[in-house]
Parts: structure tokens; C-alpha cells; sequence
């Protein structure tokens, strides 16, 4: 698959939070902080190669949505919510496409 | 209530739904032989783990509703094999996650201790330990014919557990 170039988007704020919908396969009670939680395997690319997908909050909301908009149509799912400087810290861009958001690393 | 147009704007993927028959599944896994470090009988963790693993073959495309592929048999496969050689009798049993690329994550997480395992076909493990309690604890790599390293977190977490 062709993939595109991805550039982090400056316009995106750090304190933007994405969301992500989360399948009930991927959470699990967490003894060590005493509740539940999502794995890490609920946060990867898409299996073609393709950057992780997000939803932007504010986007959302600029449409009148709420997060749990998201989450239509996808019964069971939850949804985790991360702030988009948590991203960058770890070595993700971020950029905007014209139907979702998606993450790739920096030196994509 | 949103409208068709409105869910549109986040992704017409959002909407798809799976069609695909659920696959069916006449498949066997096979224990063979058990590490020596397993104990004497049937190990517990077989019985614990085979319900989410009959759970896991049943997933079809899409399952995360961000294109996720089916998992694959052969890793299930692959992951009882490194099981058999790493679990203690008391080894508290892996939690199995299904990945979006059709392979597997086995997970423990005790008592400050979080080993990730991830499976992608026999021989192919990638290793992720984080240990809060002591920096040095902390590595990720490849899983070699050599489990000495793997061996000792495992006993480790296993002394953490309840």
C-alpha cells in the first residue's frame, strides 16, 4: 500500500484530547491499580500499515457532538481519551484528515 | 440523535458493520509436552486461558471497528507452545488480548510487575517487561531459544501473585 507523508499538525494543540473507541476485548482489571483498564493492544496502526485512527473532541464539538458520538452504532465499546501532548512525548505526530485523525510517528 | 450525514463527517467507516458469517472454528490446539517447571497433572492455566482463546477465534474482520484482522490460528498455536515452557504451577494465568494485526498479546500485570508478550507465529515472541519496583527489571527484545530471561520474570511475577 502507498502510504502518504504525515507532517504533525502545529494547529492541533497538546491540549487537545483524542479519542479512540475501545472494544470490550481489550479491557482487563489491572491489579495493580485496582480497576480496569485498556491494554496497549488497543492503541496500534491499522494492519495495513496505515496510522492509528482518533477522533478530535473539539472537532466534535465544534459539530455539536459529544464524544459518546463516537461510539453510535458500536455496542460494547468504551472510549479512552488521551491528551495529544501525551502523544508527542511519546513520539507521535498527529495530522487531520478530512474524515478521522490519525497518529504516525515524527520521523514518518 | 445523529443523522447518517453528521456520522459521515468522522468517518464513513465509523458506520460499517461486519457481514461476514462468523467463521467456524474445528480446530485443535495441542499441548504436547509440558516444561518441566509446569508441576506434575494438567496446568491449571489450560483451563483458565481455553475460553478466551475459543472466544478470540470467533472474532471477525473489523472486530475493533478500525479494521482489524481475524486472529490467526497458528499464533494461538504459538502461544500455548511458549506457555508450556514458561508457566509455573502457580503462575497466575496470562490475560489474552487479540491485536489488530491478527496476532496475540499475552499479559501479566502484578504487583508493580507488567510483562507483555507479543505473539506472532511460532518463535516469533517480542518481549516488554516494566518493573516499577526496580529500574533494572525493565528490557524489551526478541525471545530467543534461550527463555532464561523470560523464565525469571515469570518466577518473579509469580511470587508477586496472590
Amino acid at each position: 500500500m502507498m502510504q502518504r507523508a504525515y507532517i504533525d499538525d502545529p494547529t492541533i494543540a497538546n491540549d487537545e484530547v483524542l479519542l479512540r473507541r475501545i472494544p470490550r476485548w481489550h479491557f482487563y482489571f489491572d491489579k495493580n491499580l485496582g480497576r480496569q483498564r485498556p491494554s496497549s493492544a488497543a492503541f496500534e496502526d491499522h494492519p495495513n500499515g496505515s496510522p492509528m485512527s482518533v477522533h478530535l473532541a473539539n472537532i466534535l464539538k465544534l459539530h455539536g457532538l459529544g464524544a459518546e458520538s463516537i461510539l453510535v452504532g458500536h455496542d460494547g465499546y468504551a472510549i479512552a481519551g488521551i491528551l495529544a501532548e501525551l502523544a508527542r512525548t511519546n513520539g507521535q505526530g498527529i495530522c487531520q484528515k478530512p474524515l478521522e485523525m490519525a497518529f504516525m510517528p515524527i520521523s514518518a | 440523535m445523529l443523522d447518517q450525514e453528521d456520522m459521515a463527517q468522522f468517518g464513513g467507516a465509523d458506520l460499517y458493520y461486519p457481514t461476514s458469517s462468523a467463521r467456524e472454528v474445528r480446530a485443535e490446539l495441542r499441548l504436547g509436552d509440558i516444561g518441566p517447571e509446569a508441576g506434575i497433572g494438567f496446568p491449571a492455566w489450560v483451563a483458565a486461558i481455553t475460553p478466551r482463546l475459543q472466544d478470540v477465534m470467533t472474532l471477525r474482520s473489523d472486530w475493533n471497528s478500525y479494521g482489524a484482522r481475524p486472529i490467526e490460528f497458528s499464533n494461538l498455536q504459538a502461544a500455548v507452545d511458549l506457555l508450556k515452557w514458561i508457566m509455573r504451577p502457580n503462575t497466575p494465568s496470562p490475560i489474552i488480548m487479540p491485536t489488530s494485526d491478527g496476532s496475540l498479546q499475552l499479559e501479566w500485570h502484578e504487583r508493580g510487575l507488567d510483562l507483555e508478550i507479543r505473539v506472532r507465529g511460532r518463535g516469533r515472541y517480542y518481549a516488554n517487561v516494566e518493573d516499577s519496583r526496580t529500574l533494572d527489571g525493565n528490557w524489551e527484545g526478541m525471545i530467543t531459544a534461550d527463555l532464561t530471561q523470560l523464565k525469571n520474570v515469570v518466577e518473579d511475577l509469580t511470587g508477586r501473585s496472590d
